[in-house]
């Protein structure tokens, strides 16, 4: 039990999300750094069960990430880390 | 008028005298087509995060501007065919929007929207990556 416990706090699971909770917060795809505490090592999108986004914000959050690849702010994949 | 985003990406290698032949050229492009140009910005040469027509670092450019609808088209069509520039993307800010008014507004801003990349995330990260002593308990609850 207090392995799962310790694997799950490893994901920086929150309770709510973050753009909810900062009004400030925007979500742009030119701003990766943002956009990567959304992303595993790897560059896969984390999903929101585990980041605690609503369903709103995640969404937007996804086409923001999509973009961001797509003009390689962000990688779509990596093995490699950089 | 529609207001339009593009970054495009041109090849490092480049003289910067070069570099500045690129920029011109669209900037003129959507001047000329009657277009406004609300805000460039020149992110320098970066790297990529994926090779892109074998190149791992490249100059990013950033245009903010108001056009005529099938202005957009005729700017990547260009982009394009352009063998110094090596990726690009559009996007579409608004559907009708007033130069003069974004203008303004960028006026307004000047001062403060050098930084981009730094700023924005700093202020909101540090608070919100730490998981609150509260969340252990739930999960040790539904465990
Ligand atoms: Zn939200």
């Amino acid at each position: 039990m207090l392995d799962r416990n310790r694997r799950k706090m490893a994901f920086h699971r929150r309770k709510v999300c973050r753009f909810c909770a900062d009004s400030h917060a925007v979500i742009d795809y030119k701003d990766s750094k943002t956009l990567r505490l959304f992303t595993t090592e790897r560059g896969k999108i984390i999903p929101r069960r585990i980041s605690g986004n609503c369903a709103k914000h995640q969404r937007v959050l996804t086409v923001a990430i999509r973009r961001a690849r797509n003009i390689a702010l962000l990688p779509y994949t990596t093995s490699t880390l950089r | 008028m529609r207001h339009y985003e593009t970054i495009y990406i041109v090849n490092p290698n480049l003289s910067q005298d070069e570099y500045r032949d690129v920029l011109d050229k669209y900037t003129t492009l959507i001047e000329k087509n009657n277009g406004a140009i609300v805000k460039t910005e020149e992110w320098g040469t970066q790297r990529l995060a994926y090779d892109v027509k074998k190149f791992d670092k490249g100059a990013y450019v950033l245009l903010n501007y108001c056009a005529k609808p099938g202005l957009s088209a005729e700017l990547e069509r260009d982009l394009n065919l352009d063998d110094r520039v090596l990726k690009f993307q559009t996007i579409k800010l608004a559907h009708e929007a007033d130069p003069k008014d974004l203008l303004e507004k960028q006026k307004d801003l000047t001062g403060q929207t050098t930084g981009l990349q730094e700023q924005t995330v700093e202020s909101v990260e540090p608070a919100a990556m730490q998981p609150s002593e509260e969340h252990v308990e739930e999960e040790r609850g539904d465990a």
